[in-house]
């Protein structure tokens, strides 16, 4: 049966990115469980804002959450690729996560993802304003050229007065 | 009536006719001229020894032309045949119309109508007279012919059990060589040049009346002239009048008696007469006597008992029958001495029309009528001149070539003519065709160079002293026209009022339609006014391009202030203008025509429609986005949070990574 057009490529594009990315994400961690366990646990401890961020952005895009957990990540990769060489330890890897400014660097990138997912909306609501303001304010110069241009007769007033 | 020809040594010593038809004048042939003509030996240079002769009517005489083509194109047995024709020239430098025949065989069965001749056996008579001619006549019939030109002296036989030949018909008007004494009862009261082509059953009465003679052998009437034998006709009837002396064989009566019925309803057909020739059993019906009256009328010195004697009477002595027209003595005598109430009312209804009718009726114009109602089969007859309604045409040439002197023929005549029925009834039968040249209506109007159709009174009425169209619609002239334009252009206060309903030349308004087919055209509620303003500037227009002038700057002028009805349909403002801008260009030149084109261009007016709709179509597409626009604030929320949300990731992806080059490196 040939396939509604455009009806189904969407969902499995969709499907088949969650699928990659599901795959990544338990790949990747039985990677470093096994080549580098400590960089796991400091991963783990890592990425609990972007784990929160997860739990809390219930939006199907969950662009929330990416973005914080973007931000999570890049904070916390410097001191991931520091225990991924041979001489990094279980001990590093506590001693990093007890390291203030680590956590600092680590969490203070996720605060500032979470600074952007909490700001970005009234931005865009003010400029949805703005857009919505010009816009009508286009339609209505429209409308008044159309009815210049060709009269009354083109708003389909039956009670407006002879155009001439 | 002067049946001479005219003078042959008017004509060259030879002539040549078609480069091929070597006409003789000197080669005079007397005994194959028709009256009114002259005939002569020709000789066809490319096979000398075709029997052909050459007939040359005489001024005036209008030959049955119609008739040449398909008598030559048929050949039909029986019948002398035109070969060629055309014009030669005079000596005394006119011209003549010329036809070339071929001759027949023999000489006429009578030299004159007056000597007569030994009596044909009725073998003979049937064989090769009868016979012969029923097959020509059928002949002819189906050519839509006729002949009217059957007498004893254009009776061609060679020999004994040889077909007789029928003489020359063509070189003169129907019915002109003819002695009242072969005419019909109607025909012979009309002059001889206006005697119509007639029908099958007027050359079956000339055939009747010559096998009649040819029987006997003798004129009865010869000793009197056609005043005197129309007289004796009309009083005693046809076959009586000439069966008077001399009885014909009795097998023959009733043939003759079914020919020459004086009632045209009586009168035998071509059916009847082969069905008697078969079988010899056929009878005819006893002809009802005329009515007589129970008291005569006495008229111009005669007592009349009938009213077609009467009639004829009075068509003699016009001038003093005018007054017995306007009398009721007539009427009276009609309806009482006659018994025919039915006439009476008819002669009181032409009174009252003449006093009380729509128009004016002249004295002669009553007389006429009157006489029509007197007898309805006679001809036409005004001031001395009598026409049957399919006569006219042969009369136009020469109308005063009669031994009467008639005046030209009076316009009151077509009138007349619709009263008559044996106008009608003859205009009906085969053979009569358009030898007659004008048919009996109302007579036609002068001032004919446009259409009637194209300028409508009801429209052009409206512009003030205007001679042209008072009360009904016609014709304008366009002279009338010139004449209303510049007095009227001149004139800043005359201005014509527009009728609401105009009637519209075809063309224009299939023109001025097209352009009014939109939806919205048709919902305007001026469209009627804007039709009637455009159509009323065409109207004008098309006079203007076939009177002139040029130029009427005024008058487009005032057409131009009126503009506003006409453009109520336009939306768009620029095409507007654009109209207003060419309607001033033409206006400003004097150019109704392209005032007209302006006003009502097709493609301007599509091309408004068009763009009428698509502008709609986008302002009700604005209204709903602005209503939609209007009315969403709290998905607007929803869509800054969404939106928001998705700034931040890509911001976020962006310093990501940027911080993880700064990292790597």
């Amino acid at each position: 049966m040939a396939p509604a057009s455009g009806t189904t490529a969407k969902p499995k594009t969709g499907s088949a990115g969650r699928a990659t990315l599901l795959l990544l994400a338990l790949a990747v961690p039985v990677l470093l469980a096994v080549a580098a366990p400590q960089a796991l646990v400091l991963l783990a401890g890592a990425l609990l804002p972007t784990l929160a961020a997860l739990m809390m952005d219930r939006t199907r895009e969950r662009h929330a959450a990416f973005a914080v957990g973007v931000l999570n990540l890049v904070g916390a990769a410097p001191f991931v690729f520091d225990l991924l060489g041979p001489r990094a330890t279980m001990a590093t890897a506590m001693a990093a996560l007890g390291d203030p400014f680590a956590l600092g660097a680590i969490y203070g990138a996720a605060a500032v993802g979470w600074a952007l997912v909490l700001a970005a909306p009234p931005a865009a609501r003010i400029w949805l304003a703005i857009v919505t303001e010009r816009r009508l304010a286009q339609l209505r110069r429209l409308q008044e050229v159309l009815v210049e241009v060709w009269g009354v007769d083109v708003a389909g007033e039956p009670e407006a007065p002879p155009r001439r | 009536m002067d049946r001479r020809g005219w003078d042959m040594e008017l004509m060259h010593d030879a002539l040549m006719l078609g480069g091929r038809y070597r006409i003789d004048p000197a080669a005079s042939l007397p005994a194959l001229a028709p009256p009114g003509t002259a005939a002569c030996g020709v000789r066809d240079l490319k096979d000398p020894g075709r029997p052909l002769y050459a007939v040359i009517p005489g001024p005036g005489l209008a030959a049955r032309a119609r008739l040449l083509e398909p008598l030559r194109n048929a050949a039909i047995p029986g019948v002398v045949q035109p070969v060629h024709w055309g014009i030669l020239a005079r000596a005394d430098g006119g011209s003549a119309f010329t036809i070339v025949m071929t001759r027949p065989a023999g000489n006429p069965l009578w030299a004159s109508l007056s000597q007569g001749a030994a009596p044909m056996p009725l073998s003979l008579l049937m064989a090769d007279v009868l016979l012969p001619a029923i097959t020509a006549l059928a002949e002819l019939a189906m050519q839509r012919a006729s002949h009217r030109a059957i007498r004893p002296t254009n009776l061609f036989l060679d020999a004994p059990s040889r077909p007789a030949m029928l003489g020359d018909c063509v070189s003169t008007p129907p019915g002109y060589g003819q002695p009242a004494l072969f005419e019909t009862a109607e025909s012979m009261l009309a002059d001889p040049v206006a005697r119509g082509d007639g029908i099958l059953a007027d050359d079956l009465y000339a055939l009747g009346v010559t096998l009649l003679l040819l029987a006997t052998g003798r004129n009865p009437l010869a000793r009197l002239d056609d005043h005197a034998v129309r007289l004796v006709k009309l009083e005693a009837g046809s076959f009586a009048a000439l069966t008077a002396d001399r009885r014909p064989p009795g097998e023959l009566s009733p043939m003759l008696r079914g020919l020459l019925a004086d009632e045209a309803e009586s009168r035998w057909s071509l059916d009847e007469l082969v069905a008697w020739a078969g079988s010899g059993k056929l009878t005819a019906a006893q002809a009802a006597p005329a009515t007589t009256a129970s008291r005569p009328f006495e008229f111009a010195g005669h007592r009349h008992r009938t009213a077609r004697t009467l009639a004829l009477a009075m068509a003699e002595n016009w001038a003093e029958a005018r007054s017995v027209a306007r009398d009721d003595a007539l009427a009276t005598w009609v309806g009482r001495a006659l018994r025919d109430e039915a006439r009476q009312k008819a002669l009181i209804e032409c009174r009252r029309a003449a006093r009380n009718g729509p128009r004016p009726v002249g004295e002669d114009l009553l007389l006429s009528r009157t006489l029509a109602v007197l007898d309805s089969a006679a001809p036409v007859r005004v001031r001395g001149f009598a026409a049957m309604s399919d006569g006219l045409g042969g009369a136009s040439p020469r109308p005063s070539a009669t031994r009467r002197a008639s005046p030209p023929l009076p316009r009151s005549s077509p009138a007349a003519c619709s009263a008559t029925g044996s106008s009608s009834r003859r205009a009906s039968a085969p053979g009569c065709t358009a030898s007659r040249k004008w048919a009996p209506r109302s007579p036609p109007s002068s001032n004919a160079r446009l259409p009637a159709s194209a300028l409508s009174g009801a429209s052009m009425s409206s512009i003030p002293d205007c001679p042209a169209l008072a009360r009904e619609s016609r014709a304008m002239a366009p002279i009338q026209c010139r004449r209303c334009w510049p007095r009227w252009t001149r004139s800043s206060n005359n201005r014509p009022t527009r009728r609401r309903s105009t009637v519209m030349p075809r063309r224009s308004s299939r023109r001025g339609c097209r352009g009014w087919s939109t939806a919205s055209c048709a919902t305007c509620p001026t469209a009627p006014t804007r039709r009637a303003l455009v159509a009323e500037i065409r109207l004008l227009a098309y006079a203007q391009s076939r009177a002139g002038p040029e130029s009427l700057p005024a008058l487009a002028g005032h057409y131009l202030a009126r503009l506003a009805p006409a453009l109520d349909c336009l939306h768009s403002r620029l095409l507007l203008e654009e109209v207003q801008h060419a309607a001033a260009a033409a206006a400003g030149r004097g150019n109704l025509a392209g005032l007209a084109e302006a006003l009502d261009d097709s493609r301007m007016r599509r091309r408004d429609e068009g763009g009428f709709r698509t502008a709609r179509a986008h302002w009700i597409a604005a209204g709903q986005e602005i209503a939609a626009l209007e009315a969403a604030a709290d998905p607007r929320d929803e869509l800054a949070r969404l939106f928001g949300h998705r700034a931040a990731a890509r911001v976020a992806s962006i310093a990501a990574g940027a911080l993880a080059i700064v990292v790597i490196v």
